[in-house]
This record gives C-alpha cells, structure tokens and sequence, in this order.
C-alpha cells in the first residue's frame, strides 16, 4: 500500500516537472519547438549538400536526407539527453525544497520530454518526406524503440557520471566536449559500418553509439539488414553505464540535495 | 507523524572543522502538539526546520515524515525563478494535489501581488516572494505549519492579514515553531523541544524550558 501510494505520489511529481519543463521550453518562447526541428534539419541540410557536392548517392536507400535523418535522431537523442541529465539539478535545483522532488525525478522528467520531443521530430520529418513523394514503410518499429530505449539509457547513464565528475573536477566538461567530437564523427551518422575495412571497425565498434545507429537503421530500412552491429554488445554497455550511473546517482544525491550553496 | 534517526547534522567550516548541530538524534516528534523550538544562536534551529520540511538532508540518519508539512511559513526558497507566481503555484499544487482553482483565487487575493503574479519570480522583492509563499501555504492545507520566527512578511497591515489567517489555520493544523521571543513561545507551543547543540532535550513545561534556556544563552561562551 505504502509502495502504491508512493510510486503514485511520484508519477505526479514527474507529471508536474514535465509540465514544467514544457511551459518553460516549448509554451514560453516562439522558438521553442522550432529549434527542436531546426536542429536536425540543420545536420541533414548540411550533410545533403556534402554529399551531394561529393557526388555520393545514400549509402541505405534513395534518400540522403532521410539516411541522415536516421542518423541524427538516435545522435541527438544521445547528446541531448546527456546534456539534460547534466543540467537537470542544477537548472531545478530550487525545486528539490519540495520534499517530495528527488533529483532522480527532474531527471527523468527531462529524459522523458526529450523522448517525446524527438518522436515527434520523427515524425514531422516522415510526413515531410511522405509528402516530398518518398514511400516510407518502417521494418521494425519495435527495434527502432528498443533502440531508442538503450539511446536514453546510456545517456542518462554518461550524464549521471559526468553529473558527478564535473562536481570534483569542474575542468572535466571541456573535456567531455571534446571528446564528443570524434564521438559525432564516429557514430555513423553519415555512414554504416562497412563504410570500413575490417581492421579499423574492430576498433570503432567499441564505440555503443556506432552499434546502436546501425541497429537503428536495420529496423527503419525494409532494404537494409546489417550484419556488422553486435546488439548483446549494445545492450551490455548500455545497461552497464546506466547502472553505474545509477548508483553514483544515488551517492551524490545528499550533495546534490543541500540547496543554497 | 515525523520521527528522527540516529541523525546527524553538520556544516563544514573552514580548515576542516565542523559545526556539529545534530549528533546522532533519535527521537519522535510527540503528536498533535504545537511545538516550541528553542536554541542558542547557531544552534540550528532553523537547521531542524529544513530538515522536519525534508528541503535538507541529514549527513547520516533517516527522517520518517507522514502527512503534510508546510515548507518553514514566508520560506520562498523553493520557488523556481524562471516561471511565474502562477506557474509556481501550479507546480506546488500539482505535487500537494491542491485544487489550483481555489488555490489560485485564494492566492491572488491574498498576496497582493497584482498583475506580478504573470511575471518570472526573479523579478520579485525579496517581500513579494515571501508574500507569495505565504499566501501559498495557507491556501494549500497542511497538517503541520513550520515557523521560522513568526510573520515578518509585509507591512503592518499584511502581517496582521496573516496573522488573521493562521489564527484560523490553527484551528485544524498544528505548528512547530522557532522563536527568540519568549512571549511568542509562551502563547503558541504545548511543548518545547531545547537545542543544546548536539542534541535535543523535550520539555512538557514550557516555563521550566524557558528559564533552562535563559540559564543557557545566559552562560559565558
């Protein structure tokens, strides 16, 4: 009884904070969910012109604009969830004076908007494309969430271990910018893994976002099955990082509570 | 219903001494009793306050906390400075499952903040915060009402606004009170907890806590 009335108490926080979040992202200001679209219509403007200038067809498909699109969503559903769980707490930080808003909350509150926001970035751009005259028919849905779903984890994963490294080390954000760099360029974005001879996949396929773009893929084309991504792999690192990010979470979260300094 | 733990309380200060406010404490707050807090300067009244809120954390130690306790009365510190009065309204609302409706139009009367209730709270006076948070916790019931030095909010007429609201308030809810003003403690607690520094004493006579206290903050430090 004790559970129910407090995961219940807990549904409505998170309900509350999300409410919260959009009021502040998406109803207060003209641009808000613009930005959301422009963001991704800005990497694949730029990578239509690249290849096109380079005079390259889409590695998957007949379309460059709608291989980057899914490229660049599983991408800015990793990178901008990191950056929410990164900035969760401290953009909320009043709010933990509410006994009942734990910092696990605004965290998923914020993880969960994100979602809903690069959904519907989806899907604006797949009705774009049905109407530009493209036939879209998604293989798998199921994977493409599941995909989805270890995005977030890991994300939230890395953001609760940066969280935690940048309180000792507040030097370590620059750094993880520009680690994210190589990261970006490495993840596939703009090609699949056989874009590579074996000797250099077998390196960057440690890299879990490379697998689980690929992964992505395979689920979205009818037309492409990729034999190079290893999902145990995916999974494993996904669930790995976000247990530990779980509970380093848990250790910070007095620090994290103490509000006023 | 709130209990303490074996908690432990303190602040760190400079060249790694610490400021030691609760060791170890376990202890049951008696119920449906109002309650005088007493304690020396930095003894950390206000500290226990925060902490019976839940806005703090113990270093060590649990605290239980059952049913509804106000944030300390005029205490504007978990108000988010991005969003409006109303949209923090909303938000406090949502999360003590208040009706916003009458929570709203009780809190636009009260407060008297005007059309500022729209705008983003950074632009507020540290009076209108607290003018909010106020009329906010008397619209929305709680079982405890937590005072830190009773109604320094406003001008003569608003605290004697307030002062009319939580002699209402008291009716139905109990307190737990901090005060330096003696008087104060005599008229509004049953029972009085005394901070000694480290620990908590309980008194169930409140002129015997007081002169206890008196021989206290009297003696040389």
């Amino acid at each position: 009884m004790e559970f129910i009335q407090a995961f219940s108490l807990q549904r409505k926080v998170i309900a509350a904070l999300v409410l919260r979040e959009v009021t502040s992202r998406y109803a207060n200001t003209k641009l808000g969910f613009f930005w959301a679209l422009f963001e991704p219509f800005a990497h694949i403007t730029i990578f239509m012109a690249i290849f096109t200038i380079i005079n390259k067809p889409a590695p998957v498909g007949e379309s460059i604009g709608l291989f980057i699109l899914t490229g660049i969503v599983p991408w800015l559903l990793y990178t901008n969830t990191v950056n929410a769980v990164m900035s969760a707490v401290s953009a909320n930080k009043a709010l933990l004076g509410y006994p009942q808003v734990m910092p696990l909350d605004i965290v998923l509150a914020r993880v969960l908007l994100e979602f809903a926001t690069l959904f519907l970035v989806m899907l604006v751009f797949l009705a774009v494309a049905i109407n530009l005259g493209f036939s879209i028919r998604i293989d798998n849905f199921l994977d493409m969430l599941t995909v989805a779903g270890l995005v977030m984890l890991l994300a939230m994963g890395v953001g609760f271990i940066n969280t935690a490294i940048i309180d000792f080390l507040p030097s370590y954000k620059s750094i993880y910018n520009a680690l994210s760099m190589p990261l970006y360029f490495s993840s596939g974005i703009f090609f699949t893994m056989d874009f590579f001879s074996s000797d250099v996949l077998s390196f960057l396929a440690y890299n879990p976002m490379l697998n689980l773009i690929e992964w992505y893929r395979d689920a979205f084309y009818t037309e492409f099955s990729s034999q190079l991504f290893d999902r145990e792999y995916a999974i494993t690192v996904a669930l790995s990082v976000f247990g530990i990010g779980l509970a380093i979470e848990r250790l910070m979260r007095k620090r994290a509570r103490q509000i006023g300094r | 219903m709130i209990e303490f733990r074996n908690v432990t309380k303190s602040y760190d200060l400079n060249e790694g001494k610490k400021n030691i406010i609760l060791d170890n404490v376990s202890f049951r707050f008696p119920e449906k009793k109002n309650i005088g807090v007493l304690g020396v300067n930095g003894a950390g009244k206000s500290t226990l306050l925060r902490l019976i809120a839940g806005s703090e954390y113990p270093d060590s130690g649990r605290i239980i906390r059952k049913g509804r306790y106000s944030w300390p009365l005029g205490f504007s510190g978990s108000f988010h400075g991005n969003l409006t009065g109303i949209e923090n309204l909303r938000f406090a609302c949502r999360i003590y499952n208040a009706d916003i409706e009458y929570v709203t139009r009780y809190v636009k009367d009260f407060s008297e903040l005007g059309n500022y209730i729209d705008e983003p709270i950074k632009t507020y006076s540290s009076g209108m915060k607290s003018r909010l948070a106020f009329a906010l916790s008397m619209a929305i019931d709680f079982e405890v009402y937590l005072v830190d030095e009773i109604m320094g909010v406003g001008d003569k007429g608003f605290q004697e606004k307030c002062k009319v609201a939580f002699e209402d308030k008291r009716k139905t809810s109990s307190i737990i009170m901090v005060s330096h003003a003696m008087g104060t403690i005599r008229d509004y607690s049953d029972i009085v907890i005394l901070l000694t520094g480290e620990h908590l004493e309980i008194y169930d006579d409140v002129d015997l806590a007081i002169k206890d206290y008196e021989t206290i903050s009297a003696a040389p430090r």
